[in-house]
């Protein structure tokens, strides 16, 4: 059996290995075989032979000192980020647009700190005092309610009362009072229900000739109830046209209060809801009682001394179904001719 | 690492790139890298089969960089009048890049099938097939040259 030729394709194959005389012997007799006989490989072979030269000039090639020397004095990250923002490196087009946000980064900045500052001593701005005015937005939910139930809620009573004394007369019946403070009631029933959810208070205004008069004496049927102030300022707190009540009590306690202080003139309460939720069974009233002079000059009688309901703590009697003519509570005034129908 | 392992390290990239930039960010890259690999001597029989693989890694990771070709690679390398890089050029164009680069290893650097092969996870087959057809390759490209020259 004669020995197997070499194809053409193994033998262009192994003609590098060949050159390089890493062949066996067998093989290296093979291809010597097939290239006495094969022009074309012999022509490959000479192809390869050439590659080996060109490329030997590459593994001749010297490296620049400097360059070498850069390499080797070079720290991997550090060279490699120097590199990156090297400027003279960039491209044109890229050093044209970093220019350009830069300066459009520095415009903004600029602008974006001078209208900070100019927001901030908005806010801090200082008063003629000397203190600083915070603004209201600034305030926690908590103060919230409390700059609403001291600022606005006044403005707003004072508002109301202005149009009862316009409107209206004290009745002389409690018993009408209780109803009309019932009424006023139904009709808040809805707005009631929708904050169902959240919370509520009664709010809500009262005239009297003299609101000093009987400060003391609803401050001690408050706190005779149980009630506390809610708020940050005193019960009782003093207002320019009257005084300003806000406090919590029991909620089986609100008729027996609203009985209480319907002797002494005519009063309004609304259930509105309130953005907080108090513990159940504690109501939350905010009630400014006002000073109408009108009414004082209208009276036929002075209001009774407030020590005497003070003390007892008490409702008038006549609200408890005695005998009217037996009382020391204060007597209510008759509505004149002219303002009787009002 | 010694002055001819930067050497060496740094002709492989001038060779896969022909390109000053992106080849010294990779030379300083690989060379960083086999500074302070600790676990070379783990992970490779040698250190030529550690310079190839994480040679190979970084020109993986480089050749995405790479836009311009021949830009100031004199900087680099003494480059004698003689040796014309047009062929190599061309040769990086009709071949695969994993068949060049194999030609590096084993025709300028002189390391063995061996050693290419663990660097390259290749079998010792595979670099004598990919080294084989980049030198008929050029052989070619050369005596093309050479007639048209």
């Amino acid at each position: 059996m004669g020995k197997r030729e070499l194809s053409c394709f193994l033998c262009q194959e192994l003609l590098n290995e060949f050159l390089l005389n890493r062949l066996d012997n067998k093989r290296r007799e093979a291809v010597n075989t097939h290239l006495s006989s094969c022009e074309a490989c012999h022509s490959e072979k000479e192809k390869v032979k050439k590659s080996h030269a060109y490329l030997q000039e590459y593994s001749q090639l010297k490296i620049h000192e400097e360059y070498k020397k850069e390499l080797l004095r070079s720290e991997p990250f550090s060279d490699f980020f120097l590199r990156i923002i090297r400027w003279d490196t960039w491209p044109d087009p890229m050093k044209w647009v970093t220019e350009s946000v830069l300066i459009a980064a520095t415009i903004a900045l600029v602008l974006g700190t001078v209208s900070q500052t100019v927001l901030y001593m908005k806010k801090h701005s200082i008063n003629d005092q000397g203190t600083d005015v915070a603004f209201v937005e600034d305030l926690p939910p908590e103060n919230i309610s409390e700059a609403e139930s001291q600022e606005e809620n006044i403005k707003q009573m004072e508002a109301a009362l202005a149009a009862d004394s316009e409107d209206e007369v004290p009745s002389s019946s409690p018993a009408q009072k209780s109803s009309e403070v019932s009424s006023t009631e139904a009709s808040s029933e809805e707005s009631a229900k929708t904050a169902a959810r959240k919370g509520f208070v009664y709010r809500g205004t009262m005239s009297v000739p003299d609101a000093e008069d009987i400060a003391e004496a609803v401050i001690g049927k408050i706190k005779f109830l149980g009630g506390a102030k809610a708020g940050e300022v005193p019960l009782g707190w003093k207002q320019p046209g009257g005084r300003y009540f806000h406090f919590a009590i029991a909620e089986k306690d609100y008729e027996e209060l609203t009985r209480f202080l319907s002797a002494y003139g005519k009063i309004r309460l609304s259930k509105e809801p309130h953005r907080r939720v108090m513990p159940k069974g504690i109501v939350r009233i905010i009630l400014f009682i006002g000073t109408d002079r009108r009414l004082k000059v209208k009276k036929t009688k002075p209001v009774n001394s407030i020590s005497n309901i003070d003390k007892s703590t008490e409702p008038p009697q006549e609200l408890q179904g005695t005998d009217a003519d037996s009382l020391s509570v204060p007597q209510m005034p008759e509505p004149q001719d002219e303002g009787g129908d009002l | 690492m010694n002055e001819a392992q930067v050497r060496t390290v740094a002709l492989f990239f001038f060779l896969a790139f022909l390109e000053e930039q992106v080849a010294t960010v990779a030379t300083t890259k690989a060379i960083g890298k086999l500074n302070r690999g600790a676990s070379i001597t783990d992970k490779f029989t040698n250190v030529n089969s550690a310079i190839v693989y994480y040679c190979y890694l970084y020109w993986k990771k480089m050749r995405k960089k790479q836009k311009h070709v021949n830009i100031g690679v004199e900087k680099m390398f003494e480059i004698p009048g003689s040796l014309d890089l047009e062929p190599w050029k061309q040769l990086q164009k009709e071949t695969i890049p994993e068949e060049y680069i194999a030609t590096i290893w084993s025709m300028v650097m002189g390391f063995s099938d061996e050693q290419i092969a663990e660097g390259l996870s290749v079998s010792v087959g595979t670099v004598q097939h990919r080294v084989s057809l980049s030198i008929r390759r050029l052989g070619h490209i050369l005596e093309a040259g050479k007639r048209h020259g």
